[in-house]
Parts: C-alpha cells; structure tokens; sequence
C-alpha cells in the first residue's frame, strides 16, 4: 500500500476506502427554498440596476416626462448599459457562480452544492452553462418550462434527485 | 502519432486537447490543476493498476465541456475497473491526484436520500407542481394589484391612467356616460318629460322664445375657460386646484338644470323650434360633459397628482368644450335669425 492520504482527508476517511463520507443528496425543498433566495438576489439587483440608469439621465428609450409633459428621449448609452446588465444578470449569474462555486447565493445559503454526478469535484463551465440552459430553453415554452424542469426532479426515483438539467450536465445536488 | 482516446482523430503533437472533440489529451498538460505535485501522484498511479490498460494516465480532469456523466467515460477512467470502484489505492489516486475537489471515487456517489417515494405520486406531483406555482403567481400578482387599487372604486378602477380618485371624484364622473350619449337629458329629470307637458306652458312664439330667453340669462356663463387656463399653467397649489374643482362642479350641475328645464320648453310654435332646441340641447350637454372631464382632472391635481396640461381628461374636457361651441354656433345662427323678429335681444356665443 502506497497511499499517503493528506492528514485532514485521512482523519475524516471511513477505514475501508481511504474517501472522506461522501456528502448527501440535497432535498428537493431545501432546492426550491435556494431558487427563491436567488430570484430575490437577481431581482433586487436588476432593481437597483434600472432605479441608477433612471436617475442616470433615465434608462428608458422615448417615453412620456410627466413633469415637462413631453416626450422625451432617454440616454442610449444608459439604456443599452442597464440592458446589458440585465441579460448578463440573467443569463451569467447561476452559471459563473455554479461553475466556479459549485452554489448560487441562495444555494450557498441553503448550503446545498452543485457537484459533478461522475467524482464530486467542481462542475466547470461547460456543466454549469448546460445546467442553466436547459431551464431557460424551457422558459421559452409558455414561459413555464423551466417550471417543469425543475420539477422533473420529482421523476426521479432513484434517491439522488436529479431533474432534466441535472441528468444533461451530468450535476447532482448535494447537502453541504 | 497520437490518437484521441474519445474519438480516435489523430493528435499533433505538443497539443493539450483533440482538435476534434475537444477531449483533454492524457498525459498533457491539459489537466484541471497542473499543480507541481501533479506528475509524481501520475506516476504513483501507475503502479496500482497495472492491469487497467496499456496507460495509466486517463485520469479524471475536467477539460472542455464534459456533460456525460456515466462513470466509464474515457476521461474519468479510474485506474481499476468501474465495477470494483473503491479500492483503497484507487481512492488514495484520487484524493492524492485525481483532483483536489473530488469528493468521491468515480462509479461511487454521494449518499442517497431515503428510497424514492411512490413514483407514481411523484410523477403526479412534478406535473402538479408548475401549473399550481402558476396560478399561485397569478394569484398573488391579483392580491397585490387589488391591494394596490383597495382605494379606488369599480368605477374609477376602469378609467384610465393615473386615477386616485375621491368619493366625490367618482360620484362626479359616474354620469357622464349619459352625458357623453348627446341625450336630451330626460333621465336626469324624468317627471317633466317634454312630451308629458307640452300645452299648459307658453304656447305662442314669444312666449316660447322668451322661455328660452331665461335659460339663456340664467346661463350666464361660470367662468370655466379662464378657470381652465389658469390651471393649465400648472403654476397653481392644489387649494386652487381644489377650488377650480368646487366651481366647475358647479358649472357642470348648472348645465344639468339648465338641460333638465330646456327639455321641458315648448318649441313647436317658434320658426326653426325644433333645430334651436336640438343645437341648445347638445351645446350644454357636451359643456356638461366638458365640465365634467375638467372636474376628474382639476381633483386630479388637488389630490396630489402633478399637474399635466396633455391629461386625458384635460384634453378630453377641450375636445367636448370644441364641441360645445361648435353646436352653440349652430344655435345662435338660428337664434339670431328668429330673435330679433320676436324683439328678443341677439345672444353672442360668450353668453352661452
């Protein structure tokens, strides 16, 4: 035997396989809890986004001044500004954060982990995109479904919880 | 030459990933964490499996885009067979080399949760689920949209744009419908219709046009134009706001009495009777309703909403003001004609 585990790794190893205890599956209801927390997040971010670009010579495209009663144009720099944001809001936060994290704020918080299903390190990049996408493909159907996706976690019966995004990423969820 | 162990293309040498597939090459520098302890745990590998395959290097890395996830994936093969994953010299690869945030041997997994419940249940339960969050999310969306409008009354919930109205507001507003219907006001004061009365009251032509005469001079004339235009400065408070409600409101309940008794004249033996009465009648009416619109939009501002001389009402009260006048035109072209012949005074449109 020529293991030479590290110290910690090694106090924490069960005898028989040198691994330290491998984490549990994360609830399905601690996962829902950790979405609403980060649609929180983004959505008091995409607030304050738009509440400085209108007061940054107004965000707003052409639209009506109620104070001058006129129509009146906005700043496009600020405008197309604050769109950016938004889109790199929506569409980057779960999967930079999941990608080099493994957790959203609000999985943070719920101390659940995104893990690769195959060792349990970090997903990287290509999982974490493919995680997020597969729900916002399903928003384009009906805007709902993301919903089911989400949902689809439910179907499966094997004790590791995992929805269609999970499965395509190859991801599990896991209690920190 | 080399070969992608994922997809079979050809390698060039000294490159980190197959040009094809994207696959890390093994043995390259294409490893999640190139750290210096990297190559030494590569070669402690090597002896630990030595029936694993010709080589012993297609450890776990996480290059490119990986989405499989099954455990025998030619880049996470373990050093030893899937089917028997945790052995301790694997285990020790894994933790040592493998990569430093591994949590569990490749083909191991993390802790189940308690057997999966009745999957028919759940199956149920995830198509149950989005349609019921949303129609939660509609259902909250119209508490709060009720809770936003808790003060404002059906009436005024379907006028648009910037309502906050005021029990008197609303009153106020409620019957310009039948205003706007161009009637000649007999639902306002049913008991003298026209027809119900047509032969007790004056019954010669004088008598007739002087009835109308007395309307005219009761008309005289509140002062809403110069009322509107000066709240159309926007330069007032709100307590002028609020008296220019107060006065148009009256104005507006002055052309309701105005109709009312109108309706109830006999025009039959006057020359033209029936043409004055009709323009008289739509004059006052659409002043009504011009007074009105001016009202909803005077109390606008005096309840705090800032002052825009472009308001829907605003504007609303200018186009029924046009209108008015308009038909005013129309009956002092006939009154001005038929007047002076009775020894009736001529009217200018000032004095409607």
């Amino acid at each position: 035997m020529t293991t030479s585990p590290d110290p910690v790794a090694g106090a924490r190893a069960t005898p028989d396989t040198g691994w330290p205890p491998p984490p549990t599956v994360a609830s399905l209801g601690v996962r829902l809890l950790a979405r609403l927390v980060d649609a929180v997040v983004i959505g008091a971010a995409l607030i304050v986004v738009w509440s400085a670009a209108n007061l940054l010579g107004s965000g707003q495209g052409l639209h009506y001044d109620s104070g001058s009663g006129q129509l009146v144009d906005g700043d496009p720099l600020v405008t197309l500004t604050a769109k950016l944001l938004t889109v790199l809001l929506l569409a980057g936060y779960e999967p930079l954060l999941v990608a080099t994290q493994g957790a959203t704020i609000g999985k943070r918080m719920l101390r659940v982990r995104v893990l690769r299903r195959s060792d349990g390190s970090l997903p990287g990049w290509g999982p974490a995109v493919l995680r997020w996408l597969v729900p916002a493909l399903g928003v384009l159907i009906c805007g709902a479904g993301e919903l089911l996706v989400y949902a689809s976690a439910l179907l499966d019966g094997s004790g590791y919880n995992r929805g269609w995004h999970d499965r395509i990423a190859g991801t599990v969820v896991v209690r920190e | 030459m080399a070969f992608c162990t994922s997809c079979g293309a050809s390698l060039d040498q000294g490159h980190r990933f197959c040009g094809r597939c994207g696959t890390a090459v093994p043995g390259s520098a294409a490893t999640r964490d190139p750290s210096p302890a990297d190559p030494p745990a590569a070669a402690a590998v090597a002896p630990q499996a030595p029936g694993s395959g010709p080589d012993p290097t297609p450890r776990a890395t996480a290059g490119p885009p990986a989405p499989d996830p099954a455990p025998p994936s030619p880049r996470t093969t373990p050093p030893s067979p899937p089917t028997t994953p945790p052995s301790p010299g694997a285990a020790a690869a894994g933790t040592a080399g493998q990569s430093s945030t591994a949590r569990w041997p490749v083909g191991s997994g993390p802790v189940p949760l308690p057997p999966a419940s009745p999957s028919l249940r759940r199956t149920l339960l995830a198509f149950a689920l989005p349609p019921l969050m949303i129609l939660a999310g509609l259902v909250s969306a119209g508490l709060l949209y009720v809770m936003s409008q808790s003060r404002d009354n059906a009436v005024s919930a379907l006028v648009p744009r910037r309502v906050t109205p005021t029990p008197s507001r609303a009153a106020t507003a409620t019957p310009t419908p039948t205003a706007t219907a161009g009637g000649p006001a007999s639902a306002t004061t049913p008991p003298t219709l026209p027809t119900t009365t047509p032969t007790p009251r004056p019954s010669t032509d004088r008598q007739q046009a002087e009835a109308i005469q007395a309307l005219l001079d009761q008309a005289a004339r509140t002062p809403v134009s110069a009322t509107v235009a000066a709240l159309a400065t926007c330069n007032r408070g709100q307590a002028a706001a609020q008296d220019a409600a107060n006065l148009l409101t009256s104005a507006a309940d002055s052309r309701e009495d105005l109709l009312g008794r109108l309706a109830a004249v006999p025009v039959g033996a006057l020359p033209d009777g029936a043409t004055l009465k009709a323009a008289l009648t739509e004059t006052w009416t659409r002043a009504r309703s011009g007074d009105r619109a001016y009202v909803t939009w005077a109390q606008g501002i005096a309840d705090g909403s800032s002052c825009n001389p472009q308001d829907p009402f605003k504007l609303a009260g200018d186009w029924d003001t046009a209108a008015s006048r308009q038909a005013g035109t129309q009956f002092l072209d006939a009154w001005n004609t038929v007047a002076p012949r009775l020894g009736l005074a001529r009217r200018t449109l000032e004095a409607l």
